[in-house]
């Protein structure tokens, strides 16, 4: 009898891990009960709003993919594409107007997946939030005239907040990030309130808006374009805080967040670098042959 | 010194076979033993083809001052032949079998007791040497040439946290006094006065015997590591620790004690590949296949054989592949869907997890670029290699296959780095040399010049001698030095 023979995967045998499909869903999942609040408070044309992004984003995926030459399947059931045009819909409402017309998230989408995403290599390659990228070049390409956010009230808020709690509980997102934006921006505006509540917002007033939120738990928690080390990720967090809070302050852009997001971007590699976790063992001394393991 | 305490790894299923008593495997009609069964040179075949052999007879020896360890004839019967092939080792490096034709009955042939209190060290030492103990876990250490440092503490491994492999948890089930015993001898041996037993919290099944056990020798301690994978990265990694799987405990006993060389061992069979598991204690040189054939045969959907679990377990071609000293477990495995590797998106779960508190994400970056020092410089050399950021990746990127390639290829640089200054350095210590040599010669021949020619004859004997001192005493690499060695034997038969 011929013995049978078997392959080496190069790799173990016992697989815990989620895919990205499944993380993706995962994080889209979480934000229906905010895009439900959402659609209270500005109709239904928020869901028009999020059909067109995700049509927009899976075509010029699509066609990214083959000028590049890359397999298509892979990357459009990764559902990556598709949660960066929601969470692009969902900001562009939230920073602009609940009417913007379909083209301005052509020109958003086209930004956040060709130049974004594909130009700089693909899924995993981009520095910058894609999302982001695309609300900011529709920010600053079509000025709102009405300079201020929409705040549609704590339950969006809330809602996204439970969503977000759901992704910590399935352990889709670490706790260092939200916590450093929520955490930051109370501490800092607390002060400001206390000294003058009539001049400065509360802090209720800005995690309640809605947008900081939103961005706390499904934005600035975006793996690759965040920081990966613990203490990175929470400078990551307060990073965005402050500079939303002083961007709306000197800047006077009311969505001082997108930008705050997209140069914190910029300093993820930086921080994940100052923020690196010692290795077990490093800068002790080799040890002699005494610590054998013949484990 | 701490126990259990490490950062990350993981709980992992434990897919141990039901804890039933361990049957004896009988042998198959013929054994096929690898004259390499650790890291190290292989032995020598010291029979020929056509030889009876007893059971326990020596049928390789460890070449000349080499590293290795001798090998013994499970049973008894006839050398019928040899065969080279993969041996269940890691990088499952080609070696030659002993081909033996096994006999129904025939003599055994143990070495005499000796008293493992009474007995001087030395004879000890001898002993394990000359039954060929190797160390049970994977690296397969020669049990009785461990460092020489005298340690504080003998830590007895029995942790086992690999799923379905269950073997040292089997052995101590049914063997716990020649176990402590052994770890006792192994504490002589090593000099080291504490004694402390490490066993895996979910191992219930042996926990009651040992308990029983202990309760006679209070002085040996014992630890439970909580089971998340890879438990041993949790047993202190300090000067003055010494650790002996408990398998090597048993195996060092049994050679002292009764006098019998390591011919065969507790190996668990099972994995998701099998329909039925169960530990068996089985010869030295039984084809895996036969294994398999006990347990009801591979399932169909079978692709992977690995010596050891389904993590850190060597990845073997084929079941023709003989059970060797370090098998502990042999598993088959079915590929359920894996994906194909993605793009890695940085998520930071492969960090989360590393026990040695490593980015794999980054080295995985570093190595992709082509930028060894790089991932150097972010702990490549820490990495223990235990599969955990594979297990958790969402991309199902094979990070540590490219670790272990790339700390191959560090060790390879820095092999022909050290090879390239001692050649420089021989070679300007030859010419100084040469150069005094002339000198001396044309002194004496300025002096003495009836007496010039026993002068140079006497330089060039003394230039020679200390030639043959530097080309022999050159640590020479153990690996090749053992290819040559097997070339040898080749041509014995």
């Amino acid at each position: 009898m011929s013995p049978r023979t078997f392959r080496d995967p190069g790799r173990p045998s016992l697989r815990v891990a989620r895919s990205v499909t499944m993380t993706m869903g995962l994080v889209l999942l979480a934000l229906l009960p905010g895009i439900a609040a959402m659609t209270v408070f500005f109709g239904p044309q928020l869901l028009g709003q999020i059909a067109v992004a995700v049509t927009f984003a899976l075509t010029l995926e699509a066609a990214m993919l083959a000028l590049r030459g890359a397999p298509l399947r892979p990357a459009l059931t990764d559902l990556s594409a598709p949660l960066t045009a929601v969470l692009f819909a969902l900001t562009m409402v939230l920073t602009m107007a609940p009417t913007a017309p379909w083209w301005m998230s052509l020109v958003g989408i086209g930004a956040a997946i060709i130049v974004a995403k594909h130009l700089c290599g693909g899924l995993g390659r981009n520095p910058f939030n894609p999302a982001m990228v695309g609300v900011a070049v529709v920010l600053l390409a079509f000025p709102p005239e009405d300079s201020h956010l929409i705040a549609p009230g704590p339950w969006v808020a809330i809602l996204y907040a439970t969503g977000g709690l759901f992704l910590l509980w399935k352990r889709v997102i670490p706790w260092q990030t939200p916590l450093a934006v929520l955490g930051t921006t109370v501490l800092v505006t607390l002060p400001f309130w206390l000294w003058n509540p009539d001049s400065h917002p509360s802090q209720l007033a800005h995690v309640f808006s809605g947008t900081l939120v939103l961005v706390a738990f499904f934005i600035a928690t975006d793996p690759v374009t965040g920081c990966t080390t613990p203490r990175g990720r929470l400078l990551f967090g307060a990073g965005v805080a402050l500079l939303t809070l002083a961007i709306q302050r000197w800047g006077g852009i009311a969505q001082g967040v997108v930008f705050a997001v997209l140069l914190m971007n910029a300093a993820a590699p930086l921080l994940d670098r100052l923020a690196r976790p010692r290795w077990v063992g490093e800068g002790r001394r080799a040890e002699s042959g005494n610590g054998h393991h013949d484990g | 010194m701490s126990f259990g305490r490490f950062f990350g790894g993981l709980v992992l299923p434990a897919m141990k076979p039901e804890p039933g008593p361990v049957e004896r495997l009988p042998p198959p009609a013929q054994l096929r033993v690898p004259l390499l069964q650790h890291a190290g040179v292989a032995a020598e075949a010291c029979v020929a083809v056509g030889e009876r052999v007893a059971r326990f007879q020596r049928i390789g020896r460890v070449p000349d001052g080499a590293l290795g360890a001798a090998v013994h004839a499970p049973a008894a019967g006839v050398v019928v032949g040899w065969e080279r092939g993969p041996v269940a080792l890691p990088g499952t490096p080609e070696a030659w079998h002993v081909v033996i034709a096994v006999a129904a009955k025939g003599p055994e042939l143990r070495l005499p007791p000796l008293d493992p209190v009474a007995a001087p060290i030395a004879a000890l030492r001898e002993r394990i040497a000359e039954a060929g103990i190797v160390g049970f876990g994977g690296a397969g250490f020669r049990a009785a040439e461990r460092p020489t440092a005298v340690p504080r503490v003998l830590i007895l491994n029995g942790v086992e946290c690999e799923p379905a492999v269950a073997s040292d948890e089997a052995l101590l089930r049914e063997r716990p006094n020649e176990v402590l015993a052994g770890g006792r001898l192994l504490a002589r041996l090593c000099g080291a006065a504490r004694i402390v037993l490490a066993l895996g919290e979910r191992m219930s099944s042996a926990l009651p015997a040992v308990r029983e056990a202990l309760a006679a020798q209070p002085d040996i301690e014992l630890v439970l590591l909580p089971d998340r994978y890879p438990a041993d990265a949790g047993l202190p990694r300090e000067p003055g620790v010494r650790v002996h799987n408990v398998g090597t405990a048993y195996a060092a006993w049994r050679a002292v004690h009764a006098g019998e060389p390591l011919v065969s061992r507790f190996v668990s069979v099972g994995g998701d590949g099998l329909e039925r598991a169960a530990t068996l204690e089985v010869m030295i040189g039984t084809p895996i296949a036969a294994l398999a054939a006990a347990l009801g045969g591979w399932r169909d959907d079978a692709t992977v054989l690995r010596a050891g679990g389904p993590m850190r377990g060597i990845a073997l071609p084929d079941d023709a592949v003989a059970v060797g000293k370090t098998s502990s477990a042999i598993t088959a495995w079915r590929e359920r869907g894996e994906a194909r590797a993605r793009p890695c998106i940085r998520c930071g779960d492969c960090a989360q997890a590393c026990p040695s508190r490593l980015q794999p994400q980054r080295l995985h970056a570093r190595l992709q670029a082509n930028d060894l020092a790089g991932a150097q410089a972010l702990g490549l050399d820490a990495c223990i290699e235990c599969g955990v950021c594979d297990a958790v990746c969402p991309s199902a990127i094979a990070l540590t296959a490219g670790f272990i390639a790339a700390g191959a290829a560090v060790r390879l640089a820095e092999h022909r780095r050290r090879a390239s200054a001692d050649a420089r350095q021989r070679f300007e210590r030859r010419n100084q040399r040469l150069q005094r040599d002339a000198e001396e010669a044309k002194q004496a021949q300025a002096t003495r010049t009836g007496r010039s020619a026993s002068a140079a004859a006497a330089a060039l004997a003394k230039a020679r001698a200390q030639r043959e001192a530097v080309g022999g005493a050159g640590p020479a690499d153990a690996t090749a030095a053992g290819a040559g060695k097997t070339q040898d034997a080749e041509g014995a038969p």
